[in-house]
């Protein structure tokens, strides 16, 4: 919302400059996003001077061209060339000298150069009008009158006016101050707190009752069909007016506020509504038949074409202002082509009414729709405003377009509001807000914000809230008003700090994700960050699926199931960008639709290609591996303690293979190669590995652990090493299970050392183990070493056929 | 005896050498097998049981002597330049040790987190998939709220929507306890937006929610500029901005002297000096009894920031895009970063 600050002291006569001004209405939640300069004339003619023209030759290269000699009363003789056709010797011209701004009616503004046209120097430019943006013609010069000043700056000579605009961004609840009215009235309450203004100082009156009435028979007929939805409508008729373009004065206030000027009626239902915050709307007084304005609704699907030329379905709901025949104007929204003033009109009825808030809003909304108007009664009206609006209007009307008032005023008052009554209590208020408010002081700025002190006993008061501060209805209401004019920023911050600490509620994950997103960063990975919405075509089944009603677009239409694809993205688009070794992780919520409920689940995927590192002479170029990612992986699960029997993946929707990580029946991870499929949805190509941790069931394994730290075992170890050679097909894992399953009380680790295989050992491999054995109590001694020992061998030989080598 | 260790301390004492062969020698011929120390030492059992403690603790003191002697003159050998030197390159890298990054949003999420758990908040989270109640209504926005139109929320069925803020886990939090709570919860949001470089369909909030009896808007003042100060440096000074949300009143928007220009004046503040940083105010009584708290009793704050914005200022990110797009150019650059 646009605030001129000129406009504001015409409304109120206060001392304060625009800078403090938008300093004091952002203090009072009035919030100035940003201040702007106004100038009826862009530029406002700076630095440019009259000059008096001594004389003008030909130019010798150029016949269009003149070569002249201008005095600017500095005592030199300044050489311009011009073109203009009127040019003379004895004229007074506007002179831009080089180095000065120009700003031209249409096109940038430009810095004035010395400059050689066709051979001959030319210092600056002797300007037309459209050149300085005073105006359109460009036919010649501006020639000055006379008796003006050589030497004098030209904005002396024209009507320089300057503005500052501040751009208030209006929070919803500040219905009250929607005009400039509004906002004096606010700013008055607070140049009165800060004692920066007289107390008895009050705003421009409003307009009253014009009681030059000459009713000549013209008459209306006003009808609310349902109250509920207009609360108030107001009207005069006007005859005999001029529809013509408006006086420069009324031109340039609504283009300092942002709004074109169109005819003077309309500006002035325009200039009304930024003045008072009363939207009005002017009829052909001709065109409305039956001379009757009904309030309605339409039937449904009515077809009406508003002022833009476009046509438009009504809805049944939608507020239309009607005469007997048809809909006339949408109410409170935006007017109709058909009834609107135009050139020819002559006579007007002007309306200035109050409607239902939500009603106004839904329709806006449906029409896609939103005015100055329907901003406005959005957010609520002040129905205390309607009449000043209708006679300030009409005091314009008759001022600047010759009409005569012809009827009585009609005012249909269906649903009169009241001010709101509040009880308080001053100490909630200072407890509230922490301050040490003093009663004198809650009283003076309950009465500088026009709130009525219906009864006071200190800390104890009954109060009155105007109607228009719709948003001031409870005790904590007050509360806010009063800390807003006294100050945010004054309220003193305590010199220790209030805490109770309260147990937490969720056992919140955050520290034990700190703790493995270093360990991977440590490891060369990189976190990444991808958007939980993702393509449609990435799920699987649908109807676990969490779809969006109005997605943003078809690639973000959906919940992310998994988050493998935005891993696999994220790879492909810094493979395309120059990075093919990429180790990356990101926590993320996956979401699925489990017969009733929305389930959100906490992931971490791993996803490493390419090189392991950057090719080094330490270890070359190690492409990245299954066994690489496992490790990390592994040293995960080891740095939380959580045991793990290992699944081979099989039938999954997105790997082909690789290994589950269970524990309790319970999946907490997932490593392997992905599906072609997987990959080409993405596009891609570089061979990736892959791991998902379901934290969730990760870390709930955690809750069981207890970490017991024993002390040291300082008796010794014992390792027994051997290499057997077993079929390709058995699994590490499978030996693990079987040796575990040996009863004994000493072996604490089996570890591969070695894996040998040759074409000699044809489809069998070599796997070299390690066994710690120790004791707790005791040294170990060689034989119950030994005697485990033989049972592992019998117990590989049983079952896998191994064969030690 | 205790004659043979005084002259040998003397002789320890003068020794003097300038190479590491004569060190050697020196060491064998005092601390070697058939060195003149070793050899006291096999004495030992000769001398007298009345002297034994004392000569004891001589000779210890002695060989202690002679090692300190052998080290010290090494030491110094060690620092003059060697002339036999081996040829190994000591300047080429060491075993690759590549350290990857955190990514920006999390580094500023664990950082505010940080921050208020200092002061006593705890971590709470709550669902992305939310109801109209948790999201909207609980928190005193009118039926007729434009943020419940499809236009800003993103909406799964009729009631439930992705949340268009984390203020709905405060809900959560206090339907589920009672005062006092103090919690802080981030988490990501949703809001229905083309994406730009000034704006995303999702981004990340901080919210703080403390409800206590006697809790005022001072203490809120008090906690928020404490948490600025921690976050852009001590010098950093807070203005409040009266201001609107449905769900606390009084409300305020905070800004923070310009971090940037230190309040000069910059493209960033918009040459205001200050810049945007959070919403907050005291939880609107209506919102305590939508979650059975008694606003006659209990009062309290609330406040909310953007994680995006607050990394915005720290890093000088404009553009929102980055932070999805996972360049690994961009990412790079955070491998320097604590947290």
């Amino acid at each position: 919302m646009k605030i001129s600050y000129n406009w504001l002291k015409e409304i109120l006569d206060f001392p304060l400059d625009p800078i403090k001004t938008s300093e004091l209405l952002t203090d009072i939640g009035l919030e100035v996003e940003r201040t702007e300069s106004y100038e009826n004339i862009k530029g406002g003619l700076a630095n440019l001077l009259v000059g008096e023209v001594l004389s003008v030759e030909k130019h010798a290269n150029a016949d269009r061209l003149n070569v002249t000699k201008v005095n600017l009363g500095d005592g030199e003789s300044h050489q311009i060339i011009c073109g203009a056709l009127n040019i003379k010797k004895g004229q007074k011209v506007v002179v831009a000298k080089p180095g000065v701004t120009i700003f031209p009616k249409n096109g940038e503004a430009f810095k004035i150069k010395k400059a050689k046209i066709r051979g001959e120097d030319s210092f600056g430019m002797i300007c037309a009008e459209d050149e300085i943006g005073v105006g359109d013609n460009h036919d010649g010069i501006i020639v000055l009158n006379k008796s003006s000043k050589i030497g004098d700056l030209v904005s002396n000579y024209f009507d320089v006016k300057k503005d500052i605009i501040f751009e208030i961004g209006l929070t919803p609840n500040r219905s009250d101050a929607m005009s400039h009215y509004g906002v004096a009235r606010d700013l008055l309450a607070a140049l009165k707190f800060k004692k920066l203004i007289s107390l008895n100082a009050t705003l421009k009156k409003l307009p009253i009752e014009n009681q030059q009435y000459e009713n000549t028979g013209s008459n209306i007929e006003i009808i609310i069909e349902n109250p509920n939805e207009c609360h108030r409508y107001s009207g005069i008729v006007l005859k005999n007016i001029d529809v013509q373009p408006s006086p420069n004065w009324l031109k340039e206030k609504l283009e300092s506020v942002g709004l074109k000027p169109i005819n003077n009626i309309v500006d002035i239902t325009n200039y009304v509504l930024h003045y008072y915050g009363q939207p009005l709307h002017a009829f052909d007084y001709d065109r409305i038949k039956g001379k009757k304005i009904v309030v309605r609704n339409p039937k449904k699907d009515t077809l009406f074409t508003t002022l833009d030329g476009v046509e438009r379905k009504l809805h049944e709901n939608d507020i239309m202002i009607c005469d007997s025949a048809k809909e006339m104007c949408i109410g409170g929204v935006f007017g109709g082509k058909d009834s609107g003033v135009t050139e020819k009109t002559k006579n007007i009825f002007i309306e200035s009414a109050l409607f239902n808030p939500v009603s106004i809003r839904k329709t806006a909304k449906r029409h896609g729709l939103n005015t100055d108007a329907s901003f406005r009664y959005e957010r609520g009206v002040d129905s205390r405003m309607v009449l000043p609006a209708l006679f300030k209007a009409c005091e314009l009307v008759l001022e600047i377009s010759n009409g005569k008032i012809d009827s009585l005023l009609l005012d249909v008052f269906p649903k009169k509001e009241t001010d709101f009554k509040i009880n308080i209590n001053f100490d909630n208020i200072r407890k509230i807000g922490g301050f040490n408010i003093t009663d004198e002081e809650i009283v003076s700025i309950l009465n500088f914000l026009n709130i009525t002190i219906e009864k006071l006993a200190a800390p104890l008061a009954s109060i009155s809230v105007p109607s228009y501060r719709s948003d001031v209805q409870r005790e904590v209401d007050i509360t806010e008003e009063l800390m807003r004019i006294y100050g945010y920023n004054n309220i003193e911050i305590p010199n220790k700090i209030n805490s109770s600490p309260s147990v937490p509620l969720f056992k919140s994950k955050h520290l034990q994700q700190q703790k493995i997103s270093n360990h991977l960063v440590s490891l060369g990975f990189f976190e990444i960050m991808n958007n939980s919405l993702t393509k449609k075509s990435y799920q699987d089944k649908e109807q676990d699926s969490v779809e969006l009603l109005n997605p943003l677009s078809k690639d973000t239409s959906v919940l992310r199931k998994t988050l493998i694809f935005g891993a696999l993205e994220t790879m492909k688009y810094n493979h395309f960008n120059g990075s093919s070794n990429n180790k990356f992780f990101e926590w993320g919520r996956t979401y699925q639709f489990n017969t009733k409920n929305f389930q959100e689940s906490n992931d971490l995927i791993l996803a490493v290609s390419g090189l392991q590192n950057n090719e080094h002479w330490y270890n070359g170029k190690s492409q990245s591996s299954f066994f690489q990612l496992k490790g990390v992986l592994e040293s995960i699960f080891n740095s939380f303690g959580i045991l793990y029997n290992l699944e081979n993946i099989s039938q999954d929707r997105y790997y082909s293979e690789g290994l589950i990580f269970v524990n309790k029946d319970k999946k907490l991870a997932k490593i392997g190669l992905l599906k072609k499929e997987v990959l080409s949805q993405v596009g891609m190509k570089a061979p990736c590995f892959i791991s998902e941790i379901f934290f969730d069931h990760f870390i709930s394994t955690t809750e069981n652990i207890k970490n017991k730290i024993k002390g040291v075992n300082k008796f010794q170890k014992s390792f027994r090493d051997f290499s057997i050679l077993i079929d390709e097909e058995i699994t590490m894992n499978e030996m693990v299970l079987s040796i575990k399953k040996i009863n004994n009380s000493i072996l604490k680790s089996v570890s591969l050392f070695d894996i040998f295989r040759d074409k000699k050992l044809a489809d069998k491999k070599s796997y070299g183990l390690r066994f710690e054995f120790l004791h707790p109590e005791r040294t170990l001694k060689d034989e119950e070493v030994d005697r485990v020992m033989v049972a592992i061998q019998d117990k590989m030989k049983e079952e896998f056929n191994a064969v030690l080598r | 005896m205790f004659e043979d260790i005084k002259n040998i301390n003397h002789e320890v004492h003068n020794f003097k050498s300038k190479s590491s062969q004569e060190i050697e020698d020196f060491r064998i011929s005092y601390l070697g097998k058939k060195g003149k120390i070793t050899l006291l030492f096999n004495k030992f059992k000769e001398v007298p049981v009345s002297d034994k403690k004392e000569f004891g603790k001589q000779l210890n003191i002695l060989k202690t002597a002679a090692l300190d002697k052998i080290t010290t003159l090494k030491s110094s050998l060690n620092d003059r330049p060697k002339s036999s030197k081996s040829n190994l390159d000591y300047t080429i890298p060491g075993q690759p040790t590549e350290i990857g990054s955190r990514h920006p949003i999390t580094i500023i999420r664990d950082r505010i987190t940080n921050i208020f758990s200092q002061i006593g908040f705890n971590v709470s989270e709550g669902p992305e998939i939310e109801d109209d109640w948790h999201n909207f209504t609980a928190l005193n926005f009118p039926e007729e709220h434009p943020a419940r139109d499809m236009q800003d929320t993103f909406f799964i069925n009729k009631d439930i929507a992705l949340r268009t803020h984390t203020s709905s886990v405060q809900v959560r939090v206090m339907e589920n306890s009672q005062p006092p709570i103090r919690t802080i919860s981030p988490g990501r949001v949703y809001r229905n937006e083309a994406i730009s470089a000034r704006a995303h369909c999702f981004f990340h909030q901080v919210e703080g929610l403390y409800i206590d009896k006697d809790v005022s808007f001072a203490d809120m003042k008090q906690t928020l500029l404490y948490f600025t100060k921690a976050m852009f440096g001590n010098e950093t000074k807070i203005r409040l901005r009266p201001s609107y949300f449905p769900f606390t009143e009084p409300s305020a928007e905070v800004d923070v002297s310009c971090t940037i220009c230190n309040s000069k004046g910059c493209n960033v503040c918009k040459y205001s000096g200050w810049l945007e940083i959070m919403g907050c105010g005291m939880v609107d009584p209506n919102v305590l009894e939508n979650c059975k708290i008694d606003p006659d009793i209990y009062s309290g704050y609330a406040f909310g920031m953007g994680i995006e914005r607050i990394a915005q200022l720290i890093y000088e990110v404009n553009d929102l895009r980055l932070y999805s797009e996972n360049d690994l150019r961009f990412l790079k650059q955070f491998t320097t970063e604590s947290y």
